[in-house]
C-alpha cells in the first residue's frame, strides 16, 4: 500500500538459474524512484531484474540485491520516431504485450518474457538475428544509470560514450540501470512463419547458416549431439520471417502473465533427464524437420521466447541438481575444429547433450562483450559429477580456437579462463575501478572473475 | 467514468489503478512521490489511452490537504468514485509513539479518509449515485500488543464506513469495505506470516468485479472471514495468551 516505506527489505536465499549457485544476502524491493538518493550506499550491492541469469550475475554473499521489479513502468513512446522509454526493471513480456497490437517490436530480444530490460542491458544479451541487428546495445539510444557517489547519469552512445559501453554488458558493476530509450522496430503482423531445413551433417553448418541468414530476419540450428558416427549433430536450421496475417493467434496470450523463475526450476521432486530420456528427447524433437523440411506459421510470441509455457519443463527436468550450459562464439575458422574436438571427447566420455544449437553472429568484440564475429555455439547438458571434466575439456578448447565464452550462461567460468579468452578484461577492470574506485556494485560473478 | 485512487503508487492501490485505467476510467491517482506519480500517470496514459491526473501530497485532516484534492478531480469533470488503498504503519507501534508519529498513523489510516470523503460526499448524495471504497485490515480485528494506533485507526474507519452507508442508504450510492488479509506488498515483504499472501493484482481484480454492487463489508482472501471469526471469538483468558 501507499504511504507505507519505499523500499522494504529482508535476508534472502539465492540460486542461480543453472542450479549451481547459492548465496545468502539481502533483498531490497524499492518501490519508488526516490529510493535511489545519492551518497545513500556503500554496502556492497547490485540490481536484480527477474534473477533469471544462469549465472549468480544478480546476487552474492552478503551483497544487497536491489530488486527491479515494481520500476517496470513504460515513462515514453513516439509511435512516428519509434522510440520507447521504460524503467529497466520492465519485463520484455510486458513491452511485448504493448508493443505489439501497433505493429512494433524491439529488435534484439532474449529467449524468455519475464526477463527485464535492465539484464537485456547489462548482460548485452542478443537474439536470434544477432548478425541483422547486433546485441541488445544496439537497440539501446539512451540509458539513465545512477551512483550513489555520481548520481544520475545520462548515457548514449554519444553522451558519456565510455560509460555507457561500460554499462551495456557490464554486468550490473557501474551502477543501477534506473531507464532506458528503446529503438523500435515496425513488423506486418505478429505472426512468423518457421522454415525448418534439414542439415545432414554438422560440417555444412556454417555455410548454410549464411544462406540462411540472407533470407531470413532470424535464425538458428539445433542438433542431435546424441548421434554417433557420421549423423553426429544431424538437426535443422530454423529461418523465421516476419510475415503479414491473422494476429488473433498471437493475442491469445498475455506475455506477462509467464511465471518462470530460478527457486521453482528446481522444484520437481524427481529428475527426469536421464541418457535414455534425453535420446528420446532429441529424437522427437528432430523429428518435427522432415527429410524435406517444414513450413509453419506461429505468433511471433512463441518464435522469439521459445522457452515458455510447455517448454519452460524443458528446465526443470533438470532436477534440483541443475544444469550446465556453455556457449561459445567460434571464429568460422576454427570452428570445425572445434566441432571435432567435441565429437571426439564424446566418442571417448559420453555425455547426454541436452540440446545443442547455433546462430550466427556478427559485430566487433570490445571489453566483456559477448559479441564477434562468427558461429555462436550452445550446448546444455546436465549438472553432475562428470561434468566438470567435460567443462574443463571445454575451456581449454575454447582457448586453442579463439574463440569467446558467454560470462552470463556460465556460473563457473574461471578468471583465468575469461581473461585470456577476452583480450580487454583488463580494460574493462581497471575502467570499472576508474569510475567507481569503492568497487561498490559486486556480485558473486563479478567476485569470481576478480572484475 | 472518473475515479479518484488515494494511495494510487503501489501496491493494491497501484493495481486498481492499473484495473481502472484499462477499463476506460479516467483517473485521479493521489500518492505521496511526485516523481512516481509522474511515472505512472505516462505508463497508464501510454498503455492505455484514458485521462490521468495526478496530485503529490501526504494525506492529511486539513483544509489545505483536501482543497488540493478537489481541485485536481475538478479537471477530471464530475467524481463517479473514490478508492483510499492507502495505510501507514510503523513496526514499533507499540502504544508508545510519539504524537507525531501518531498523528501521521491517525491521518493516513482514518482521519484523512474521512476529510476527503467529506468532500465529496454532498455531491455523491445530490447525484443519489456514486461509489466509495474503503480498505480496512484484518489486524484490527481484536486489538493486540503491536499496530496498537494502526488498529485504532482501521477500527475507526470500519465505524466510518458503516455510518456513510447508513447515510446513504436511501441513494444508490454504493460504500463498501473491504477487510484485507495479507497481500503481498512492502508491509508484509520479509515478515514470516502464518497464511499465504494474495498478489495486489487479485485483490484489484476482485474489488473492480464488484464495484456495482452493494453488498457493503467482505474478507479478502475469503478464508479471512472464518479466522477473523475464530479470532472474535476466542475468550480474552485465552487471546490474552496469543503472541502475533
Amino acid at each position: 500500500m501507499n504511504l507505507v516505506s519505499s523500499s522494504s527489505s529482508r535476508a534472502h536465499n539465492f540460486v542461480s538459474f543453472d542450479g549451481s549457485e547459492r548465496a545468502q544476502g539481502k533483498l531490497e524491493i524499492p518501490e519508488s524512484a526516490a529510493y535511489f538518493q545519492k551518497d545513500q550506499f556503500t554496502a556492497p550491492q547490485i540490481s536484480r531484474g527477474a534473477g533469471l541469469s544462469y549465472a549468480a550475475a544478480s546476487f552474492g554473499k552478503n551483497i544487497c540485491s536491489v530488486d527491479h521489479a515494481r520500476l517496470n513502468k513504460i515513462v515514453d513512446f513516439n509511435e512516428e520516431e519509434l522510440w520507447i522509454e521504460v524503467e529497466a526493471g520492465i519485463s520484455l513480456g510486458r513491452i511485448y504485450d504493448f508493443l505489439i497490437e501497433k505493429k512494433l517490436f524491439l529488435a534484439t530480444q532474449p529467449g524468455h518474457p519475464r526477463i527485464s530490460v535492465g539484464g537485456c542491458i547489462a548482460a548485452d544479451i542478443h537474439g536470434k538475428n544477432q548478425f541483422l541487428d547486433g546485441t541488445f546495445m544496439n537497440q539501446v539510444q539512451s540509458l539513465n544509470l545512477f551512483h550513489p557517489e555520481h548520481g544520475i547519469l545520462e548515457l548514449s552512445p554519444k553522451k558519456n560514450e565510455d560509460l555507457f559501453r561500460l554499462t551495456c554488458g557490464g554486468y550490473g558493476l557501474s551502477g543501477n540501470i534506473l531507464s532506458c530509450r528503446l529503438k523500435l522496430k515496425r513488423i506486418p503482423s505478429s505472426m512468423a512463419e518457421v522454415q525448418l531445413k534439414p542439415l545432414d551433417t554438422i560440417e555444412q553448418l556454417p555455410e548454410r547458416l549464411k544462406i540462411s541468414a540472407a533470407a531470413s530476419d532470424f535464425v538458428l540450428s539445433w542438433h542431435d549431439f546424441t548421434l554417433k558416427g557420421k549423423d553426429f549433430g544431424r538437426g535443422f536450421i530454423q529461418e523465421g520471417r516476419f510475415i503479414a496475417g491473422d494476429s488473433v493467434l498471437a493475442a491469445s496470450k498475455k506475455a506477462a502473465e509467464q511465471s518462470l523463475d530460478a527457486e521453482s526450476r528446481g522444484n520437481l521432486p524427481i529428475k527426469v533427464f536421464n541418457p535414455l530420456t534425453i535420446k528420446m528427447m532429441n529424437l522427437l524433437y528432430g523429428s518435427r524437420c522432415g527429410k524435406s523440411g517444414s513450413i509453419f506459421k506461429m505468433s511471433l510470441f512463441d518464435s522469439i521466447f521459445p522457452i515458455q509455457n510447455s517448454k519452460e519443463l524443458y528446465f526443470k527436468f533438470f532436477g534440483a541438481s541443475g544444469f550446465h550450459e556453455f556457449q561459445a562464439v567460434l571464429p568460422e575458422e576454427t570452428f570445425l575444429e572445434y566441432m571435432n574436438g567435441i565429437r571426439n571427447y564424446l566418442l571417448k566420455h559420453p555425455v547426454s547433450i541436452t540440446l545443442a544449437s547455433s546462430k550466427l553472429f556478427a559485430g566487433k568484440q570490445d571489453l566483456l562483450r559477448f559479441s564477434a564475429n562468427g558461429i555462436c555455439f550452445a550446448l546444455n547438458f546436465e549438472r553432475n559429477s562428470e561434468s566438470p571434466k567435460f567443462l574443463a575439456f571445454l575451456d581449454k578448447l575454447l582457448l586453442e580456437c579463439r574463440g569467446i565464452p558467454n560470462i552470463i550462461k556460465d556460473s563457473r567460468l574461471s578468471k583465468e579462463i575469461v581473461s585470456q579468452a577476452y583480450p580487454e578484461y583488463e580494460l574493462f577492470r581497471s575502467a570499472l575501478r576508474d569510475f567507481d574506485p569503492k568497487r561498490i556494485y559486486k556480485s558473486e560473478l563479478s567476485e569470481r572473475l576478480a572484475l | 467514468m472518473n475515479y479518484i485512487v488515494v494511495g494510487a503508487s503501489a501496491g493494491l492501490g497501484r493495481a486498481l489503478a492499473d484495473k481502472l485505467a484499462e477499463s476506460g476510467n479516467n483517473l485521479l491517482i493521489v500518492a505521496s512521490n511526485e516523481e512516481d506519480l509522474q511515472a505512472q500517470s505516462a505508463d497508464l496514459r501510454i498503455r492505455h489511452s484514458v485521462r490521468i491526473e495526478h496530485k503529490a501530497m501526504r494525506v492529511r485532516c486539513d483544509e489545505n490537504s483536501v482543497k488540493s484534492i478537489v481541485e485536481a478531480a475538478a479537471k477530471l469533470g464530475e467524481v463517479d468514485g473514490i478508492f483510499f488503498p492507502m495505510g501507514y504503519s510503523r513496526n514499533d507501534d507499540d502504544g508508545t509513539l510519539k504524537s507525531e508519529d501518531i498523528t501521521r498513523i491517525i491521518d493516513s489510516n482514518l482521519a484523512g479518509i474521512v476529510a476527503i470523503t467529506a468532500a465529496f460526499l454532498p455531491r455523491m448524495l445530490e447525484k443519489g449515485e456514486g461509489l466509495l471504497v474503503f480498505f480496512g485490515s484484518v489486524a484490527a480485528e481484536r486489538g493486540r500488543s503491536s499496530n496498537i494506533a494502526y488498529a485504532a485507526a482501521k477500527r475507526g474507519l470500519q465505524s466510518f464506513y458503516e455510518s456513510i452507508r447508513h447515510r446513504s442508504s436511501s441513494t444508490n450510492i454504493r460504500v463498501q469495505y473491504y477487510q484485507l488479509g495479507y497481500l503481498k506488498t512492502a508491509q508484509t515483504f520479509g515478515k514470516k506470516l502464518p497464511f499465504p499472501a494474495a498478489e495486489p493484482e487479485q485483490a484489484a481484480a476482485y474489488i473492480i468485479s464488484g464495484i456495482a454492487k452493494n453488498f457493503g463489508q467482505k474478507y479478502f482472501p475469503w478464508f479471512w472471514q472464518y479466522i477473523c471469526l475464530a479470532l472474535r471469538m476466542t475468550p480474552w483468558f485465552v487471546f490474552k495468551k496469543l503472541k502475533f
